[in-house]
């Protein structure tokens, strides 16, 4: 039995209940009232004046130009992960005792931490972590909940039920509260850390993935694979994955900014790594305590954090947009 | 109908119960001992076993998971690690603040999402709804406590106008409401919009236009009341999600609440506290979805139908 709620706004991908994964850019449906909208029909203000061939322009050039945009910031992220020395002018550990909480100039682009540290240097360093974070927390969740996700949908009977029922629980404690309770026990590090949020996350993406499996299952080319003698695993594997791919790409995109908004999250509470490179989140908490005197102190950490995850939402959503039959470009 | 209740509440007992079960095994089951981290490094095994032995931790898991459950459902959530004070009454006392945080949060979440979606749509294709999708893209994007630093930045540190910290009064109260409220409206603006795009497409749309009734109606009347009245979907969420960061907003502003204490608690090592702390926000968070889901089948004739073809 399927809850009521559930019912209404888990099938179709627009309205999806998550809040973490439900991350539509600005441009994202505003092309279905233009595509799909007989024109003339509405005669509210705002179709009234409305120029339907212009704006769809207008909104081909306007995601033509974030997608990239936010290819680009990935990618620079992603050199600051690898090569910080490369980025950063001063090491992380520099203490410039003559420039102590120095507001933004030519020497220090983000200004001086507390102890005199250059912002800017320090939010490189800390890009690691967060990339880290994400990209194997999603890594461990995303292939875990896959897997029981389209085992579930896929047997039905008694081990979907069973295998709910566990979802349900598991789902049924809040968000980072889990993550909390796993680092708590753990302990900080960043193998606790990623292991927190891949248990937290982890029954969405087989929550998703099981509503899909079941919708494939009853499809006629299973039931061809399986009297041309295909092994259970065998249809899974060749069949009903790479049926699921899109979805599971966009998940995974998404679930990437989540994980990092959870890692903040826990590093902000004192759960994270916090050594001579500190992450994002823990810039945010030192940061905290010095609000009234350096605001560049956590307003360019909390940008960096924010300008990543507003680059992944977006790459998630274009896929959906490109790859999702209903909203794909005719 | 009744059958349904009865079967959503037996469902959701289950449901909690499990939720006790994984809480109790994660805190408690998983390495990292308790007496160990309380009693610091450099302590003597004696030391270390004494405390075991103290907090009970020394007891068999079965044993000391009986106990738990056999407290819990009597109302007891156990003893303190560190002020040796019952976990109810302390959460007890904390409880007001958080639900007052929470609520208020809530309410200003589904007021901005509501009027925000409505706006977005009846702009729709426009600069005012473009703007509007794009500041919610990037609120979504931020941690919470970002979004609740730059607000004291903001409003506390250049204009003066509210306090940071604080515990009195409504004042203090505005801006960890204003940030919980705003990071929370996006998901529900989100759902009004999509909502109402795809309610104008609906075949009752153009019966209420054959019937001649004028668009204004149709958009303001029914369109808009069919889509706020999804929203209740998203309530649960809503709750699951205010709870969670009531914590992260409780430290970071400084407030009383059972958020803060958790983090505190964390700090101490004090499981049992932490363990209540995430038990009554699971429960409170199981029985609002069903609440929602009960509210559902009443307000929404489809779902009824539904579940009378889905369970024969």
């Amino acid at each position: 039995m399927k809850s009521a709620a559930e019912q209404l706004v888990a099938a179709p991908a627009r309205a999806l209940p998550e809040i973490v994964f439900d991350a539509a850019p600005p441009e994202s449906s505003d092309q279905r009232p233009q595509t799909e909208l007989p024109q003339g029909q509405l005669t509210t203000r705002s179709r009234r004046k409305e120029e339907p061939a212009e704006s769809w322009l207008a909104q081909l050039s306007l995601s033509d130009v974030l997608v990239p945009a936010s290819l680009l910031l990935l990618s620079f992220v992603a050199v600051c992960a690898a090569f910080p020395a490369a980025v950063a002018p001063y090491l992380p550990t520099d203490m410039h005792t003559d420039a102590i909480l120095s507001s933004p100039a030519r020497a220090h682009l983000f200004g001086t931490d507390q102890f005199g540290r250059d912002v800017f240097s320090l939010v490189v360093y800390g890009a690691r972590q967060s990339v880290l974070i994400g990209v194997f927390a999603v890594l461990i969740s995303c292939s875990i909940g896959v897997s029981l996700g389209l085992v579930a949908g896929y047997a039905g009977g008694w081990l979907d039920t069973a295998l709910m029922r566990l979802i349900d629980i598991w789902l049924a404690i809040p968000n980072i509260l889990l993550a909390i309770a796993l680092s708590t026990v753990l302990g900080p590090s960043l193998v606790n850390t990623i292991f927190a949020i891949s248990i937290t996350t982890l029954p969405r993406y087989a929550r998703i993935l099981r509503g899909q499996a079941l919708s494939v299952r009853s499809r006629p080319f299973i039931e061809a694979s399986r009297a041309a003698g295909a092994s259970h695993f065998a249809i899974l594997r060749k069949h009903v994955l790479p049926h699921c791919s899109v979805q599971i790409m966009v998940l995974a995109t998404l679930g990437v900014g989540t994980s990092i908004l959870i890692g903040s999250g826990l590093s902000f509470l004192g759960l994270g790594v916090n050594d001579e490179r500190p992450d994002w989140g823990y810039l945010l908490t030192q940061g905290r305590g010095y609000l009234t005197v350096a605001w560049w102190a956590v307003t360019f950490p909390g940008l960096a954090i924010t300008s990543l995850v507003v680059s992944i939402n977006l790459l998630g959503d274009a896929l959906r947009r490109r790859f999702d039959p209903r909203t794909a470009p005719r | 109908m009744l059958r349904r209740l009865v079967e959503r509440f037996l469902v959701s007992l289950g449901v909690i119960f499990g939720a006790v079960t994984l809480i109790f095994l994660v805190l408690n089951w998983l390495p990292g001992d308790a007496a160990t981290l309380i009693a610091g490094e450099d302590a003597s095994p004696e030391t270390v076993h004494h405390l075991r032995v103290k907090l009970g931790t020394d007891r068999p898991l079965s044993d000391q998971y009986r106990t738990y459950l056999t407290g819990v459902l009597h109302g007891d959530l156990g003893t303190s690690y560190v002020t040796r004070e019952p976990v109810v009454r302390r959460l007890a006392a904390q409880l007001p603040s958080t639900l007052m945080l929470t609520f208020s949060a809530c309410s200003v979440a589904i007021a901005l999402g509501v009027v925000l979606g409505v706006v977005s749509v009846s702009y729709r294709g426009r600069w005012l709804d473009h703007a509007i999708q794009a500041i919610s893209l990037f609120v979504h994007s931020m941690p919470s406590f970002w979004l609740g630093m730059l607000m004291i930045l903001v409003f506390s540190v250049r204009l003066g106008w509210l306090p940071v910290i604080g515990n009195g009064g409504l004042l203090p109260l505005v801006l960890p409401v204003a940030t919980l409220g705003i990071w929370l409206s996006v998901p529900l603006q989100r759902l009004v919009r999509d909502g109402m795009l795809e309610g104008l497409h609906e075949p009752y749309v153009t019966t209420l236009r054959a019937k001649g009734l004028g668009e204004r109606r149709i958009f303001y009347v029914h369109v808009l009341r069919n889509a706020v009245t999804s929203t209740i979907t998203l309530l649960g969420v809503l709750v699951g999600e205010s709870l969670s960061n009531a914590v992260i907003i409780e430290t970071l502003f400084a407030r009383q609440g059972i958020g803060r204490t958790t983090v505190e608690a964390i700090g101490q090592k004090d499981v049992p506290v932490v363990q209540g702390a995430i038990l009554i926000a699971s429960v409170a968070y199981v029985l609002v979805n069903l609440l929602v889901d009960l509210s559902y089948t009443l307000i929404d004739p489809r779902t009824r139908l539904q579940t009378l073809k889905g369970t024969r």
